[in-house]
């Protein structure tokens, strides 16, 4: 009979992490999560700060953070989350610049297109972290109310009307700019 | 319905960051930022002390070595009697000898 591990999670969004019986990642879980979420982490983080070497700095911190704190990690299910809530703390204490290059194919797009892009950094850039972290989270990622929530450690009730107020502010200030 | 521009500008940005791609190997083998260097460096700074400290003694007890006291004279000596053929109380002196008369200059023979 082949045997199956003791405790082995599968996740819709994640691949299986193979867990120690406490629930802490083991270095092989751990890597299957950093593969998971080195390309992944990188969009998200890109999403928040609008900088590519902002977004790649805060991956690489990330990942660092993680894995000192992978044996604090109560359960494998909540890896995806737990996380998130990493890649986002370090996203937003990171320098993002309007210098660093967006897109490396920059050559030969419309130049319309270039410029609304710069805009909408140069506006985020602008705005509060957490304000730039909801956009992202909720109208980039598309993420649930609670996940967002979680995410940010912010009540539930409060997503929605923060979320409504960093609209407007990302209005204001696009309008402003 | 009234278009929303700005909201409309961000999901294409949005959508754009989604396509952008940071290959796994680049993240990597790029070059290391100012923070990860300090942390490298501050780790390393121990390793490099403790090493200069080391060479730093080594050349010293190379170039003045002869004319420092060892940590134990009396082991030291011994050990330079076996060398040289001699036993101890030709040196030391006669059993039960002081430990003021055993500590003679005889021990850089």
């Amino acid at each position: 009979l082949k045997k199956t591990p003791s405790r082995a999670v599968f996740s819709h969004k994640c691949p299986p992490f193979p867990c120690e019986h406490s629930g802490a990642l083991d270095e092989k879980a751990f890597e299957i999560l950093a593969d998971h979420w080195r390309p992944k982490g990188f969009r998200l983080a890109l999403k928040i700060t609008g900088c590519p070497e902002a977004a790649r700095d805060a991956v690489q911190e990330a990942l660092m953070r993680a894995f000192r704190g992978r044996r604090r990690l109560r359960s494998a299910e909540g890896a995806d989350a737990w996380f998130r809530k990493i890649l986002v703390r370090c996203a937003l204490n990171g320098k993002p610049t309007l210098h660093s290059a967006f897109e490396e194919r920059a050559i030969g797009m419309d130049a319309d297109l270039l410029l609304e892009r710069l805009h909408v950094r140069r506006t985020l850039a602008r705005l509060k972290p957490e304000y730039r972290a909801l956009l992202a989270l909720a109208v980039g990622e598309e993420l649930s109310y609670a996940a967002i929530a979680q995410t940010l450690e912010i009540p539930i009730g409060t997503v929605g009307s923060r979320l409504s107020a960093a609209r407007e502010a990302f209005r204001k200030e696009w309008n402003r700019t | 319905m009234k278009r929303d521009e700005p909201l409309e500008a961000l999901q294409k940005f949005y959508a754009a960051c989604d396509e952008a791609h940071s290959p796994p190997e680049s993240l990597w083998k790029r070059k290391p930022s100012w923070k990860l260097r300090l942390r490298l460096a501050l780790a390393l700074a121990p390793l490099a002390a403790g090493f200069l400290t080391t060479a730093t003694a080594a050349a010293f007890a190379e170039r003045w070595g002869a004319q420092i006291p060892p940590a134990h004279p009396e082991e030291a000596l011994r050990k330079r009697l076996q060398l040289a053929g001699l036993s101890d109380e030709e040196v030391l002196g006669p059993r039960g000898a002081s430990r003021a008369q055993k500590e003679t200059p005889l021990w850089r023979v």
